[in-house]
């Protein structure tokens, strides 16, 4: 929009820069045609008093006009001009008040080469040109930003159904899966405690990870849809427990990818909603096991100045990084999901003033700094 | 001394011509300011016309003259004026000086 804003207004000087000129040629017509004519009436004058000198030694004088007339050694003979700036190369030009013209005499009555006419300047034409500018130009903007804002609405019309659809197609979806969801962890409790299933642990535990894969993309669904319709619970927790709390519920995923996992916490106290920041934690952890490759590492630092998740996966190219924090934006389709999680990283960020750092090299890993 | 005494003999040698010259052109009824308005129609500035009147007082031809070749006919006798040129300059400026236009415009 602020580049449309500036178009209009570049376009609306241009025009108004080509208006004022072909005026001010216009008007300088006017004076030029004008001024002529004084010329030649105040020649008329000059040589009549050229032939009655020194008998009658009144220089004319007229009330329309001031003039002067210099001899050919640009000497002054005689001037009632009242501004002082003389200029012998131009045929025409404009001092602050007036508009003086000048013509250089065939015959040197009272030995005058040169004659200047002097004539105070019209600003009120001056000023309705430029009352036209403002007027004109307010007129086109406003049409133009009009125009701009229908075609807007016309061009993105399909994109926000698209995004409308999406959402709608979410909240369903996160409705519905709430349920099973729960249905399966309960169930799998269930199996974990009972003795028959010892023979099928293994199986029992690919069911847990992918359930709390599930119940991540649920939780993320849930605050996506649901933000700013809940008011969010701000109390004090050490974060140093939560994210401990948060490695161990990934704990699965990072053994399924034969993950080497550092940490190295300090006890940090931030006043912060529970839910929204295990969402930030979530997501963080989340992205450096899914984009991570089997046998690779994970780093998570906590300490009074940041929270910091870096991890040797794929990595984001350089171009996409200021692109990574806008929702549905996905750089890479090997792993499921809705593009959503940084976006909810950057939403909790801003709410709490926190600096989400990102760097990445392609190919070599990751690495999501947030500092409190 | 020496030097008051020179400039009034030259001042006295410059009325003198100048005299000359008025009662010269009083007897032949050839006006000085015609003459003098006629040139600066043509030469319009003051060098300008000082060289060209200089030139022609040396040298005086129909073809140089700025007055028509009626007048010349009836008034001129388009001969050299005999006075040495430093006498002439000073004439010629004693003309400008007395009869030119800026100055005498109200």
């Amino acid at each position: 929009m602020s580049i449309y804003l500036l178009l209009i207004s570049l376009v609306i000087i241009s025009i108004s820069i080509i208006y004022y000129r072909a005026n001010s040629d216009r008007l300088e017509l006017q004076y030029k045609t004008l001024m002529q004519e004084l010329s030649v009436l105040q020649i008329k004058r000059l040589k009549w008093l050229h032939n009655h000198f020194p008998k009658y030694n009144k220089y004319p004088r007229d009330e329309r006009f001031n003039s002067a007339i210099y001899d050919l050694e640009y000497k002054e003979i005689f001037s009632t001009l009242k501004s002082n700036r003389i200029d012998f190369n131009k045929n025409f030009y404009f001092t602050k008040n007036y508009a003086i013209y000048s013509t250089i005499l065939s015959d040197y009555y009272l030995g005058a080469k040169y004659l200047f006419i002097e004539i105070p300047k019209n600003s009120q034409l001056e000023y309705r040109i430029f009352q036209n500018i403002i007027l004109y130009g307010t007129i086109a903007f406003l049409l133009l930003l009009l125009l701009g804002i229908y075609l807007a609405k016309l061009f993105i019309q399909p994109m926000q159904r698209s995004i409308e659809l999406l959402d709608n197609f979410i909240k369903d979806t996160t409705h519905e899966i709430n349920t099973p969801i729960s249905i399966i962890n309960t169930n799998i409790e269930m199996l974990q405690s009972s003795d028959a299933c010892k023979s099928q642990a293994k199986r029992i535990k690919r069911i847990e990870i992918a359930s709390r894969t599930l119940e991540t993309i649920y939780k993320d669904l849930k605050l996506s849809v649901l933000s700013g319709k809940n008011e969010s619970r701000d109390e004090k927790y050490d974060i140093k427990e939560i994210v401990e709390e948060r490695i161990e519920y990934f704990q699965l995923h990072i053994e399924s990818k034969r993950l080497n996992l550092k940490k190295s916490l300090e006890s940090v106290v931030l006043k912060v909603d529970r839910v929204l920041l295990e969402r930030l934690i979530d997501n963080l952890i989340s992205n450096a096991i899914k984009y991570n490759r089997v046998g690779g590492s994970i780093e998570i630092e906590l300490n009074r100045n940041y929270f910091v998740v870096r991890d040797s996966g794929i990595g984001i190219e350089k171009s996409n990084l200021d692109k990574i924090f806008e929702r549905y934006r996905r750089f890479n389709e090997s792993e499921g999901g809705f593009g959503i999680g940084l976006s909810i990283v950057d939403k909790v960020a801003k709410r709490y003033g926190f600096r989400v750092e990102v760097i990445s090299d392609k190919e070599k890993g990751t690495e999501v700094k947030v500092k409190w | 001394m020496v030097k008051i005494i020179l400039i009034f003999f030259i001042s006295f040698t410059l009325v003198d011509a100048a005299n000359s010259c008025i009662e010269c052109h009083r007897k032949k009824g050839i006006s000085l300011r015609k003459t003098f308005m006629q040139a600066l129609l043509v030469y319009g500035g003051e060098k300008n016309f000082k060289t060209a009147l200089f030139y022609y007082c040396k040298n005086p031809t129909k073809s140089s003259s700025v007055m028509d070749e009626e007048f010349i006919k009836k008034y001129l006798p388009l001969k050299p004026i005999k006075v040495s040129d430093e006498l002439l300059k000073k004439l010629i400026n004693w003309y400008w000086d007395n009869y030119k236009i800026e100055g005498n415009l109200k």
